[in-house]
């Protein structure tokens, strides 16, 4: 037990050294488009980011995406479910960033009402969490992340879910 | 030269758009009954058995469908395919040993952020408009439910009021797995029809013992040979297993009489085109 919590201690101090000792200066852009594959907006989503700057090493940044899992209802017509996944996050280093994130995916999806029988649209709500890694090279407008996004779904039950993000910096 | 590819090239385009058109012979008059494979079949967006999937099954022009059904605690007829909720629900545990009050609401996990739930036959007859205009394959999955005569008493009363509440007598067939619980329905009610569901020479002798209309097999399982086997004893065919646009023609060029697909797009596109 003992010696696991050092190891643990000595991989917490190996990744926050090496955050803080990323000297480079990547360039700062404060907006962000990026396609994410699975991840909170369901099987994959487009989404806006705008990043905020507190300092050389922290910012945070508030996401705005849109996805859908069927564009056509059950009765052959244009009616697409409108998922709108919605985050904050927050993510530490330069090059090598750390993400932590928070938020709720605003469901509107169509289902058969079992009393008439129509499709009926109904809203849900699914809160959603982001670990995740980031990296933007020295230069570069291209970013990309790997993380782990559980989600609550209908805030009652957890799906382990998992995201691959590409993005562009502008 | 340039004007021979060109020719050439029109001429392989025009003969690869050509229709097929099959010649069917069997004892449905003819005619491949279209039927969807618990709606709109595996690799569907829509759960297997639920009302979006049968609906849009229905709705895009399939003759029917076939539907898994199981009883719970209560009596109540479900349309549900596994064994457990566990494998594609938010709930956990077997039909038969919950009461509809404990399902109803209960919900796919699959697509995500859906909100499609495991419904009754009588909710899912409900929703569908003239329901004896289409076909309907019950596939009954008793799993290990205790199969005494009670419980075949209270299967077959929930399974004649669907039937007969919803005037389904000549859209059902109802496929069984054994022997007891064909005579079990068999001696209340001769006049619905029955399909055997189980291996090819077991199902046959069923088939021939009890005058069963026909034997549910698997794709896998059939061959020219059998086929005609079968349709020379006056017995019909209907089979499963079609996940591909090949294996629908393949299961067409056996001449079965229904097609359960996975595939339905592509099998009311071939034979039921508009």
């Amino acid at each position: 037990m003992r010696l696991k919590t050092i190891y643990i201690f000595l991989a917490f101090q190996i990744i926050a050294n090496k955050a803080l000792s990323q000297k480079e200066n990547t360039l700062h852009y404060k907006h962000i488009v990026h396609l994410e594959a699975a991840g909170i907006g369901g099987y994959g989503s487009l989404n806006f980011e705008r990043i905020i700057k507190l300092n050389e090493l922290f910012s945070l940044s508030a996401r705005i995406g849109f996805s859908t899992n069927r564009i056509y209802d059950y009765n052959n017509k244009f009616n697409p479910d409108l998922l709108f996944p919605i985050a904050i996050n927050g993510f530490f280093g330069k090059v090598h960033k750390v993400q932590l994130g928070l938020g709720q995916l605003v469901a509107f999806s169509i289902k058969a009402n079992i009393l008439n029988g129509p499709p009926a649209r109904e809203t849900n709500f699914h809160t959603n969490f982001t670990l995740g890694y980031r990296y933007q090279k020295q230069d570069s407008r291209i970013i990309s992340g790997i993380s782990y996004t559980p989600i609550l779904e209908y805030n009652s039950s957890i799906r382990h879910w998992g995201a691959f993000t590409i993005g562009y910096l502008f | 030269m340039k004007n021979i590819f060109f020719l050439l090239a029109v001429v392989m385009i025009l003969f690869s758009c050509r229709k097929k058109e099959f010649e069917i012979n069997n004892l449905n008059g003819n005619k491949i009954t279209v039927l969807g494979h618990g709606g709109m079949g595996i690799g569907s967006i829509y759960p297997m058995n639920s009302l979006e999937s049968i609906l849009n099954c229905l709705n895009l022009g399939a003759d029917g469908t076939e539907i898994d059904v199981q009883m719970t605690k209560d009596g109540v007829l479900i349309a549900y395919h596994d064994e457990t909720f566990d494998e594609s629900t938010n709930l956990s545990g077997k039909a038969h040993t919950k009461t509809w009050d404990e399902i109803k609401g209960t919900r796919y996990t699959s697509p995500i952020y859906s909100n499609y739930e495991v419904i009754s036959l009588d909710d899912l007859f409900q929703n569908i408009s003239n329901p004896d205009e289409y076909i309907y394959f019950f596939d009954i999955k008793l799993y290990d439910a205790n199969q005494n005569a009670d419980f075949f008493n209270k299967f077959n009363s929930a399974l004649i009021e669907i039937i007969d509440k919803y005037n389904l007598l000549e859209s059902v067939y109802v496929e069984f797995r054994n022997e007891s619980s064909i005579i079990a329905l068999q001696e209340i009610r001769p006049d619905i029809r029955q399909f055997i569901f189980n291996e090819f020479e077991y199902g046959l002798s069923l088939a021939e013992q009890y005058n069963i209309s026909g034997i549910t097999i698997s794709l896998n399982e059939l061959s020219k040979e059998r086929v005609e086997l079968l349709h020379s004893r006056g017995i019909m065919i209907a089979t499963f297993n079609t996940h591909s646009n090949k294996r629908n023609i393949e299961a067409i060029e056996y001449n079965v009489d229904f097609i359960q697909t996975d595939r339905l797009k592509h099998l009311i596109k071939i034979l039921k085109p508009k």
